[in-house]
């Protein structure tokens, strides 16, 4: 079963890929085609991963594991939201309960989160030269404060003369990095998509 | 080998002037009487001769038991191996011969005649004439037990009357127990005959001369020997007992010596009447198991260590004296106490001191040639006579080795003869049974007399196979047949070798203790009693059946590591390190008031203290110069014409909402403000809810911020989510009515948009690289399938850590136009000239961010600082 499966990934695979480079008359169809499938079955994974969650929280209370109570506010919250989402579907397209519920618990919860966040890394910003001296964090700590100022718009305030220079420098700067990023994450992309059209990679299981 | 003589019964060597061997105390030179055939009168030797003079000379009409007397000195024989050859030439008169010579000549005395001192004892060599023809079987009694031409003619004529005169009742068959010198013949010797008739002749030990029978060619006609007819036998030390098949029970004759009485097993008498032996006198056969010579009176072993003795006349004693003259006047068994040795007995193989001793005529006519002897007169002292050949045997040094094959009554009788006395008092030469030299304690008791025994087979001793067995090596070979010489000597075998240390520290405990513990295979053989086939019961002989029928468990070997106590210190040692490699610190429990927590507390306290002092009193300016990007999107929206159909993805979360929104809200309003027609999609499962969300803010009439007609809810369209990522991305894009399930081609808001191409503008909202690079991505690889979709300009807005990552976008001409986080609204509505949502919460994101700075800087120089000083200090107390 397991050399049918890799078989298949890699026809449909190469059917695709083919789709897009040659524009003769059945590839392109043929791509269309099997990406609509692709988008069901992504749906249903995703359907599928809400389920698998569901058995996980449900398998840990069961065994009555530590933390099963917060696995028992998820089911709830989960049963409860699906029930309004369903109710309001079938009674109000605009769903204004779901709305709320969003808008009340899932941003605030998140938004809370992230301050969290700002607030602990100031705080590991103090205690960085404390705990490691080092040229590196000695250069980490003075690029947090110079984006920390330069995102605070003090350049902008302070009317410096070549503070925009300054400014346009700062704000180019990230760009190095951040191509790089993207050149490596299309590689990686790329020699994802062969392996798993050379079998090299299954990650279907096969 | 001339020098030395070999003990008839442990088989060393000894000193030739010995008459007691130095090991078991055997005699050494043994003198044997009445078992001989008489032999005729020695004549008186010239001179005294060494034995060893002429005993390579065999004269063609010497008999060849004269030969034998001469012996081997070089071979060492034992006494009872020297039994066929003959070695003719003058000797040296033996003491004992010179006794009975002075005898003869001093009287009828009972002295023990002295060998002579230059000539070795011949112990160890059974003469001829005691072991010559008259050895026969009983069968053969009325034969003659030698070949006439080897026997003197003295003896020759003893024969003859013994082969005419009826022999008695035939004894018992001899067989190799029988000694040297057992009349097994079954015939009653003509010597025997002689000392009957004699014995009723003369009544003093100076008998008249000795009868022909013993004469050299004479034809003596039963005459007893005047050696026989000497002294009477000794007295017995033991009661006696009567021999088996002896008749010796009979009284003896009283005419019989001493000596010859005891034998035939009466109690010496101190009569030195010539005596017979029992059996002799009663016509009988001699006993079988041991010569009648030898037995005392009473049937009991002689024991010549002080039994019977006989004294044999000195050569040249009495005229024309032969044995049976000689024994008849001078030789007479002297009964001498037990333990003591007869005088003739123990200086047999002295040299006798004198040397102008008269040898018999008998005794002579053996030595000289037959025409010597049948030149003297029978019974008449002639000239000083060579010795006969047996005398001078019985003084020379046997030899080593025997060429010839020992019989089996010879081997037999060895066997039969028991270990030697203690060395406290000498033996004869002849023991028996009782007087044989015991082993000492502790040691086996061998059943053969390792005398003149091969080497293969003296090798393979009890003792010596005992030791191989025990030690696990195979055994000596096998014995082999007589007469063939022995394949290996037992000091030649194979001595395991002894391993080097290094090489037994290498062996492996466990199998050296299974060697140990059992015994070798060849000695589990050796041990292995046959239970099967016809050999069962039997040990030390291949299995019947096959090994592998045999099932042993095999040895088990341990596995574990043998070490040392050193190595396993090591090893210890070694462990401990290595564990406390990976063993973490100890970690101090944290106290529940700590600095950290205090400043921890302290920094948050700040931060929420400033951020709302920037919403109550703002303070900080927005920058007034905006960046190109967001210039260049605030150009395009503006250039929009009104009611232009305008996509907007939301694909951010809900953690930087606040952010996006602020970013979103004046662009959005400047859509609305355009009166752009929008379709609302998102690929992320609260886009929905956001976008209502930022909708519901901006779309709010009771809005204060926003002035403008906005439009209505239904003018905006909510096309869904789209699944997959960015297959969703793609089909959307490729097929929007496809892909998005809600894209109604009646909607009046999208009538005029059959595909993306037909939107004026796409903005893409979103908060991360991935979602932006998928949307941007898809839209260039769907390009050439969706004809005109590379001229809809594309607008991002981004947070503040997504703008650098997706800004090589809008470098690549991708992406048209940049709003970068509140920072960005906050400049779009100064464009706008409308503050909204971007310009409340400026002031309060600067008095954050500026108070983290100031903490970041003071806390890090402050701990930067500590930590200097507390590094020092660890050196300084290091």
């Amino acid at each position: 079963m397991k050399p049918v499966a890799t078989a298949i990934a890699i026809a449909f695979g190469l059917i695709v890929l083919l789709g897009y480079f040659l524009p003769l008359p059945p590839l392109p169809a043929l791509r269309d085609t099997f990406v609509g499938w692709a988008v069901i079955l992504a749906a249903i994974a995703t359907l599928i991963g809400v389920i698998n969650l569901l058995a996980v929280h449900t398998n840990k209370i069961s065994l009555q594991q530590p933390g099963n109570g917060y696995s028992l506010i998820l089911i709830a919250a989960f049963i409860l939201t699906l029930i309004l989402g369903l109710w309001e579907i079938l009674t109000s397209p605009a769903a204004p309960l779901t709305r709320q519920v969003v808008n009340s618990i899932q941003f605030p919860v998140e938004a809370s989160l992230m301050g969290v966040l700002a607030a602990s890394l100031a705080f590991a910003s103090i205690r960085l030269l404390r705990r490691r001296r080092s040229l590196f964090a000695i250069l980490f700590f003075v690029a947090t404060l110079v984006f920390l100022v330069a995102g605070s718009g003090l350049f902008g305030i302070l009317n410096l003369p070549g503070a925009d220079y300054l400014q346009t420098a700062l704000d180019r700067l990230p760009v190095f990095g951040g191509r790089g990023l993207l050149l490596g994450v299309a590689l990686g992309s790329l020699l994802t998509g062969l392996r798993v059209l050379v079998g090299a990679d299954r990650p279907y299981g096969g | 080998m001339a020098d030395q003589i070999r003990c008839p019964m442990c088989s060393r060597l000894n000193p030739a002037d010995l008459d007691v061997c130095q090991y078991c105390q055997a005699r050494l030179k043994p003198l044997i009487a009445g078992s001989t055939p008489p032999v005729p009168p020695p004549t008186p030797p010239s001179q005294p001769e060494t034995p060893s003079q002429n005993a390579d000379q065999p004269s063609e009409e010497a008999p060849d038991w004269l030969h034998s007397l001469r012996g081997k000195e070089e071979t060492g024989a034992s006494e009872w191996d020297n039994t066929a050859e003959s070695s003719s030439g003058e000797e040296d008169i033996p003491d004992w011969l010179s006794r009975i010579r002075e005898k003869s000549d001093s009287g009828p005395e009972e002295t023990a005649p002295e060998p002579p001192a230059s000539s070795p004892p011949a112990g160890n060599e059974l003469p001829d004439w005691l072991t010559g023809a008259t050895f026969e079987e009983p069968a053969q009694q009325s034969q003659p037990s030698a070949p006439s031409g080897d026997l003197p003619d003295w003896l020759r004529d003893i024969r003859e009357p013994d082969e005419r005169s009826a022999p008695g009742p035939a004894g018992p068959a001899s067989g190799p127990e029988e000694q040297p010198g057992d009349l097994a013949s079954g015939g009653e010797p003509g010597w025997l005959e002689q000392l009957r008739s004699q014995q009723m002749v003369s009544d003093s030990p100076s008998a008249p001369p000795p009868s022909a029978a013993f004469s050299p060619g004479g034809a003596g006609e039963n005459q007893i020997p005047d050696w026989l007819q000497s002294s009477p036998p000794p007295q017995p030390p033991q009661p006696p007992t009567p021999a088996e098949g002896s008749t010796g029970s009979e009284q003896p004759s009283e005419d019989l010596p001493e000596w010859l009485s005891n034998l035939m097993g009466e109690p010496p008498s101190t009569s030195s009447e010539p005596s017979i032996l029992p059996w002799a006198a009663a016509g009988e056969e001699p006993p079988a198991q041991t010569p009648d010579f030898t037995m005392t009176g009473a049937g009991q072993p002689m024991d010549w260590g002080g039994a019977a003795v006989f004294s044999i006349p000195e050569p040249g004693e009495g005229a024309g004296s032969g044995p049976a003259q000689m024994g008849q006047e001078n030789i007479s068994p002297s009964l001498e106490t037990p333990g003591e040795t007869p005088d003739w007995l123990s200086s047999f193989g002295e040299p006798s001191p004198g040397a102008d001793q008269v040898e018999p005529d008998w005794l002579a006519s053996l030595e000289n040639p037959p025409a010597q002897s049948q030149a003297s007169v029978p019974g008449e002292p002639g000239p000083a006579v060579e010795e006969p050949q047996y005398y001078a045997s019985l003084q020379q040094t046997p030899p080593a080795e025997s060429p010839e094959p020992t019989p089996d009554w010879l081997e037999a009788l060895g066997s039969d003869q028991p270990a030697p006395p203690p060395a406290s008092e000498p033996t004869p030469a002849l023991l028996f049974e009782e007087s044989l030299p015991t082993p000492p304690p502790g040691e086996p008791v061998e059943p053969f007399v390792m005398a003149d025994l091969p080497d293969w087979l003296s090798a393979l001793g009890p003792a010596e196979s005992g030791q191989a067995k025990e030690s696990g090596q195979p055994p000596a070979q096998p014995s082999t047949p007589k007469g063939t010489e022995p394949a290996e000597p037992a000091e030649e075998a194979i001595v395991p070798a002894e391993l080097p240390s290094w090489v037994q520290a290498m062996r492996p405990i466990e199998s050296v203790a299974a060697s140990s513990a059992a015994p070798p295979p060849s000695q589990e053989t050796d041990q292995r009693i046959e239970r099967a086939g016809p050999l069962a019961g039997l040990k030390g002989i291949l299995p019947a059946e096959p090994l592998v029928a045999e099932y042993r468990k095999p040895p088990t070997y341990s596995v574990k590591l043998q070490t040392s106590e050193s190595q396993k210190r090591y090893a210890q040692l070694l462990d401990e390190m290595l564990a406390n490699e990976t063993e973490p610190l100890a970690h101090r429990a944290e106290r529940l008031i700590s600095s950290q927590r205090v400043l921890r507390l302290v920094v948050g306290i700040l931060v929420v203290a400033a951020v709302l002092l920037g919403s109550f009193y703002p303070f900080m300016p927005i920058p007034s110069q905006p960046a190109v990007e967001m210039s260049n999107l605030y150009n395009a929206v503006e250039a929009l014409p009104g009611s232009a159909p305008v996509l907007m993805v939301f694909d951010y979360e809900p953690a930087l909402a606040g952010e996006m929104e602020s970013a979103a809200a004046p662009v959005l309003d400047h859509l609305m403000e355009k009166g752009a027609r929008l379709s609302l999609v998102t690929t992320s499962p609260t886009g929905q809810a956001l976008a209502d969300r930022l909708l519901g803010s901006v779309f709010t009439p009771e809005a204060p911020d926003y002035q403008q007609p906005y439009l209505d809810r239904q003018a905006v369209i909510d096309l869904g989510y789209l699944a997959g990522g960015p297959a969703g991305i793609y089909s959307f894009v490729i097929n929007p009515g496809l892909g998005a399930p809600r894209w109604a081609a009646d909607n009046s808001n999208l009538q005029d948009v059959h595909s993306l191409a037909d939107y004026r503008q796409i903005f893409l909202l979103t908060d991360s690289l991935d979602t932006g690079r998928a949307w941007l991505e898809q839209l260039a690889a769907a390009g050439p399938s969706v004809p005109g979709l590379d001229e809809v300009p594309v607008m991002l807005v981004t947070s503040a850590q997504a703008a650098p990552l997706l800004r090589p976008y809008l470098d690549s001409r991708q992406a048209d136009g940049l709003l970068n986080g509140l920072m960005g609204g906050a400049q779009y509505e100064q464009l706008l000239q409308r503050p909204g949502v971007a310009n409340r919460r400026w002031d309060s994101f600067a008095g954050g961010l500026l108070a983290a700075i100031v903490l970041v800087v003071v806390g890090g120089l402050v701990n930067g600082t500590l930590s200097l000083f507390s590094r020092r200090k660890t050196k300084d107390e290091a």
